[in-house]
């Protein structure tokens, strides 16, 4: 699978790149920003291929147009958000400049930056993670760390376990990052009994597979914003366990974000799972959280 | 005596055809274009509705039977090179010359922009290429018989004129 992922992504890198970063393995993200070297990231480093010449614009857009399936339009909505779904689990990041019309991003022209993103399975990494409690029961669960570190494929992972394990779970995947849904069938394995709604914002999908879908869990990604919050709120007063990731250092670090902090005092989360990178490697925190006044235990 | 007049209607039975073969041309550009015309709808109604990508929509008209699936396989083969190349490439298969320059420069604007400019652009198209087709219609009326009568006169006059 991981193989398959980084033949997708090499097929968005120009065969002028794609030789030399064939050699690297395995790639985390690769760097596309025009008139710079281009870049790949491995095991947390950036390496950029000095020997070969700068990209150029042509480059650039023949990357956009590979990514695109020569369809903007078919990405319009996600590239006003600042990415690019491209096939397998594959994400693209986007900069360059916005166009504003009537108040609000209309789409970004200009491209300067792409980042490919390649996403990984790593079966198992959940296993001793799973967030059940002394009942047996899921906990509702919140995943914390900073960008890169793992948060998405240790979820994926959780809702695997979870769902082969018998419990129905539903996947609100407002990025297509979680299951990499292609033409209806995900890109990673995701458990037999997960379903999964991608593309819609997480309050509205939330609310769609709660009405539809009966869940037992319900898994969402990065949340961030007030809606995003509300959306959590929303499973939980429908009797779903929720497990969700968030950026983040630590649970204190997520206390001075004043949108989290309302959502760790409130009780909804039971239990954080805390990603760290240190010199020996990835290491998981487990931690629980109790609301009412002080939001860390 | 009997090789003339063998060869005099075979002069005669050439003009006819080459009457007969223009006016065939002439219904199959038409033909043609107006598939191609439905294609750009189907192709508009699959932008509007589902957002679906070029490539699929082109790999599905490709399977379609008709006049306009030679031109859309070709767009899928050169796939590859880009869409605004692989467009520009497979125009040549489309017989009527303004419709093919319509679909030439449909090329440059595909895929390139957001759904609501690809619509008005796949309008726009359309509405040409129904602007060419009701003058082609209105061509064929008029000159198709004429032509058929013509050629078929002058197979007869070579016809006279060599015996």
């Amino acid at each position: 699978m991981d193989e398959e992922l980084k033949r997708a992504a090499m097929l968005l890198v120009p065969e002028y790149y794609r030789a030399v970063m064939g050699l690297c393995m395995p790639v985390e993200d690769i760097r596309l920003r025009l008139g710079r070297p281009v870049s790949c990231c491995v095991a947390g480093r950036e390496y950029f291929l000095r020997q070969l010449p700068v990209l150029s614009e042509k480059n650039l857009l023949w990357t956009l147009e590979r990514a695109t399936c020569s369809s903007i339009y078919a990405v319009q909505d996600s590239l006003r958000k600042g990415y690019i779904n491209a096939s397998s689990g594959i994400r693209i990041g986007v900069c360059g400049t916005g166009v504003i019309k009537d108040g609000e991003l209309a789409t970004i022209k200009d491209i300067s930056s792409l980042s490919i993103r390649v996403a990984r399975q790593c079966r198992g990494i959940a296993g001793a993670l799973l967030p059940y409690n002394a009942e047996g029961k899921v906990e509702n669960t919140l995943v914390i760390s900073p960008p890169g570190y793992g948060k998405t494929s240790l979820l994926r992972d959780m809702i695997r376990q979870l769902s082969d394990r018998g419990a129905r779970v539903a996947v609100a995947d407002e990025r297509g990052e979680i299951a990499a849904m292609n033409r209806g069938v995900p890109g990673f394995d995701i458990g037999l009994r997960t379903d999964v709604l991608e593309g819609v914002e997480k309050q509205e999908a939330v609310m769609m597979l709660i009405q539809t879908m009966a869940p037992q869990i319900v898994a969402l990604d990065e949340i961030s914003a007030p809606r995003d919050v509300r959306a959590v709120e929303l499973a939980a007063n429908n009797g779903a366990a929720i497990l969700a990731t968030v950026h983040g250092r630590d649970l204190e670090d997520l206390c001075k974000r004043p949108v989290l902090r309302e959502i760790l005092k409130s009780g909804i989360f039971q239990k954080a799972l805390i990603i760290g990178i240190n010199e020996k490697g990835r290491y998981y925190q487990q931690r629980s959280i109790c609301g009412e006044g002080s939001c860390v235990a | 005596m009997l090789l003339k007049l063998f060869g005099s209607v075979l002069l005669v039975a050439a003009g006819i055809f080459a009457g007969t073969s223009y006016a065939g041309w002439k219904r199959r550009a038409i033909a043609q274009v107006a598939q191609l015309c439905t294609a750009l709808r189907f192709i508009r109604a699959r932008i509007a509705m589902l957002r679906t990508p070029l490539p699929d929509l082109i790999a599905a008209l490709a399977r379609e039977k008709g006049l306009c699936a030679p031109v859309f396989e070709e767009v899928c083969k050169h796939l590859e090179q880009g869409l605004e190349t692989a467009v520009q490439q497979a125009s040549v298969r489309i017989e009527d010359l303004q419709a093919r320059q319509i679909f030439y420069r449909l090329g440059v604007v595909l895929g390139r922009y957001e759904a609501d400019e690809e619509l008005r652009q796949l309008d726009a198209a359309v509405s040409e290429l129904e602007t060419r087709m009701a003058w082609l219609h209105e061509e064929y009326r008029g000159k198709a018989p004429l032509v058929r009568r013509l050629t078929a006169a002058a197979g007869i006059c070579l016809a006279i004129l060599l015996i």
